[in-house]
C-alpha cells in the first residue's frame, strides 16, 4: 500500500477566533477606565487642576510684557526650541559654575579655572550642537516629508515635495549671486511640509470627515520638528559632553594648574 | 506500508502567523480605523516590495511613532527629559561600560549608575513638573470639536487671537493683509513655544539640586551601590598628595556633578 503524506504548513493553520482582539481590548480598557469611579474622579480633579493652572498661571504668563517681546521678536525664528533648550543649559550649568566657585575645599586658583572650563564647556558644546542642528535640517526635512506622506496614504507627497524644494534651489541659485552682488532680490521660498500637507487632496478629506483626525495628523507632523532639535541637543548635552568632551577638558584645567604651580615653585626658589 | 514523503514545513514562506487576528484590508473596512489615512501603514510607501521596505519607514510607519511624535509636540521638556533619559540611562552606562581604562571596574559600575539615576530623577522631576502646565497651555491655545477655544487667557492674548481669526476669515486677503496674518500666527507659534520651555527654566536650579542631593540614596538603597571611602592615609601620604592633589578633585562631589551643558 502507497500512502502519501501531504507537507504540513502549521503556519496557514487560522485559529478559530476571528474577533478584532485588539478593538476588545481597548474597548476592555476604555470601559474599565470610564466606569472606574476611582480613574472618572481623577480624571475630573486632574481637568480642575489644569483649568485653575490655564487661569491662574498660564494666561498671566502670556500677558506679561517681555514674555510678548520675545514672542514678538522671535516670530519667524525657527530655531526657538534650540534657544529654549540652550536658555535651560545655560542656567542649570550657571548653577554648577556657581557652586564650584563657592566651594571651600578648594584653592581660589582651582576654583576659577574649572568655572571657567565649566562655561568654555558650555559654550563649546552649545555651538556644536546648533552646527550638528543646522548640518541635519534639510535630511531632516526630508524624512519629515516621507513621514507625511505616509500618514497620508500619499506615495506621491515625498516625492512632489523634493521637487517643488529642488525647483526653488534651482531659482535661487541666480537670484543668490546677484545678492551678492549687492542687488537687491526676493528669494523663492520652498514651501514647507506642513504647508504642503495642507494643501494635500488626502488632507482634505480628512478634515471634511474629521477635523479632530486632521488635527491628530497636524500634531504627528509638527512634533518632527521640536523632536529634531531635542535629540540633537540631547545628545550633545547628555552624552556627548559627559563621555567625550568632560574628561579631556579637566586633563587640560589640571596641566594648566600644575604648570602654573611649577612655574611660581620655580620663582620661589 | 510506504511513506513517500513527511514533511512540516515551519518556515514563514508559505503565509502568515494564524494569530494574527486581522488583516490590515479588515481593518480599513471595520469602520473603527478608517479614518481616511492609515495608521496601520505596512510600509509599501516607495511602492517597492515589503521585503525592500527600508528601517526607517518601518519606524516612521510605525504607531509608537506616531504616538511619540504627538507626545514630543504636546510635551516639548518632557520629551528631552525622555531622550535624556535613554541617553544618559542607556547609551551613557554602555559607553562608560565599554570603555578601556585604568579605572576599576567598581567605579565604572559606580559611573554608570550615577548616569542612571540622574536621567530618571531628572525624567520623573521634568514630568511631574510640566505635565499639568502643557495641559493648561492646550486649553489655552487649542480648539474642541466646534471650533471654539476651550479657556480664554487675557487681554493681550485674546486681542491677538481675535485678529488673527478676523483675518483667517476674510476672503480675498490683500498682500498687506496677508503679511500680517503670517507675522501674527508667528507671534502666537512663538508665544506658545516659549511657554512651553518656562517651566524647565524655573525648575532648572531646583530640579539640579534635587538631583545631586537624591543620586546618592538612590544608588545605595535601589541599585544597592555604594562609592568605596578612601583608606586613611597617613601624615607622608598627605603631603605627598598635596603636591598632585589636581588629580583628586575630579572626585570631589562638585565636579563629577558637572556634566557640562547638562540639565
Amino acid at each position: 500500500m502507497n500512502l502519501t503524506v501531504s507537507p504540513l504548513n502549521y503556519n496557514n493553520q487560522k485559529t478559530a477566533f476571528k474577533a478584532n482582539t485588539s478593538r476588545i481590548a481597548e474597548e476592555t480598557v476604555r470601559s474599565a477606565t470610564s466606569d472606574s469611579r476611582f480613574f472618572s474622579g481623577f480624571e475630573k480633579k486632574y481637568d480642575e487642576f489644569t483649568s485653575s493652572v490655564a487661569k491662574n498661571v498660564t494666561s498671566r504668563l502670556l500677558e506679561f510684557e517681555p514674555l510678548q517681546k520675545l514672542a514678538e521678536h522671535f516670530k519667524h525664528s525657527k530655531k526657538l526650541y534650540q534657544h529654549s533648550m540652550t536658555t535651560g543649559s545655560v542656567i542649570t550649568s550657571g548653577l554648577y559654575m556657581q557652586r564650584t566657585l563657592a566651594n571651600k575645599d578648594m584653592d581660589n586658583d582651582r576654583k576659577k579655572t574649572l568655572a571657567v572650563n565649566q562655561g568654555l564647556t558650555l559654550i563649546l558644546s552649545t555651538a556644536g550642537a546648533y552646527m550638528l542642528d543646522k548640518y541635519l535640517t534639510g535630511w531632516w526635512d526630508n524624512v519629515t516629508a516621507r513621514y507625511a506622506g505616509i500618514l497620508l496614504n500619499d506615495k506621491d507627497f515625498y516625492q512632489n515635495y523634493r521637487n517643488q524644494k529642488e525647483e526653488a534651489a534651482k531659482a535661487n541659485k541666480p537670484l543668490l549671486e546677484a545678492m551678492k552682488r549687492g542687488e537687491k532680490v526676493k528669494l523663492k521660498e520652498s514651501k514647507g511640509v506642513l504647508d504642503m500637507v495642507k494643501a494635500n487632496a488626502s488632507y482634505k478629506r480628512i478634515m471634511a470627515r474629521s477635523a479632530d483626525d486632521a488635527k491628530i495628523l497636524r500634531t504627528k507632523v509638527k512634533g518632527m520638528s521640536p523632536l529634531k532639535a531635542i535629540i540633537v541637543f540631547g545628545f550633545v548635552y547628555r552624552y556627548f559632553v559627559p563621555v567625550v568632551v568632560t574628561k579631556p577638558a579637566n586633563k587640560l584645567c589640571d596641566m594648566y594648574l600644575e604648570r602654573k604651580k611649577a612655574k611660581e615653585n620655580a620663582q620661589q626658589a | 506500508m510506504k511513506i513517500n514523503s513527511i514533511q512540516r514545513d515551519i518556515t514563514l514562506k508559505q503565509g502568515g502567523s494564524g494569530f494574527r487576528s486581522e488583516t490590515h484590508r479588515e481593518r480599513m473596512t471595520t469602520g473603527v480605523q478608517n479614518r481616511g489615512y492609515n495608521t496601520g501603514y505596512y510600509g509599501s510607501f516607495t511602492g517597492k516590495s515589503e521585503a525592500a521596505v527600508s528601517f526607517m519607514d518601518k519606524i516612521l510607519s510605525s504607531k509608537w511613532f506616531g504616538k511619540f511624535t504627538k507626545y514630543s509636540e504636546e510635551h516639548n521638556v518632557a520629551t528631552s527629559a525622555l531622550i535624556a533619559l535613554v541617553l544618559a540611562g542607556m547609551l551613557r552606562p554602555a559607553t562608560i561600560m565599554a570603555l578601556p581604562g585604568d579605572k576599576d571596574k567598581d567605579d565604572k559600575i559606580y559611573a554608570s549608575g550615577h548616569a542612571v539615576a540622574s536621567g530618571i530623577i531628572g525624567f520623573i522631576i521634568s514630568t511631574i513638573a510640566t505635565s499639568p502646565f502643557d495641559e493648561s497651555i492646550k486649553k489655552l491655545f487649542e480648539t474642541d470639536e466646534n471650533g471654539n477655544r476651550i479657556l480664554k487667557g487675557g487681554k493681550k492674548f485674546e486681542d491677538l487671537n481675535s485678529k488673527i481669526d478676523s483675518l483667517k476669515k476674510k476672503k480675498n486677503l490683500s498682500e498687506v493683509e496677508k503679511e500680517t496674518l503670517k507675522n501674527l500666527k508667528g507671534k502666537r507659534g512663538a508665544l506658545k513655544t516659549l511657554i512651553k520651555w518656562i517651566p524647565d527654566w524655573v525648575i532648572g536650579v531646583p530640579r539640579a539640586i534635587l538631583t545631586i542631593a537624591l543620586i546618592p540614596p538612590i544608588l545605595k538603597y535601589v541599585f544597592g551601590m555604594e562609592k568605596k571611602k578612601k583608606p586613611k592615609q597617613n601624615i607622608q601620604d598627605i603631603q605627598q598628595n598635596n603636591v598632585d592633589n589636581t588629580r583628586d578633585f575630579i572626585e570631589k562631589p562638585v565636579f563629577s556633578a558637572f556634566k557640562g551643558g547638562v540639565k
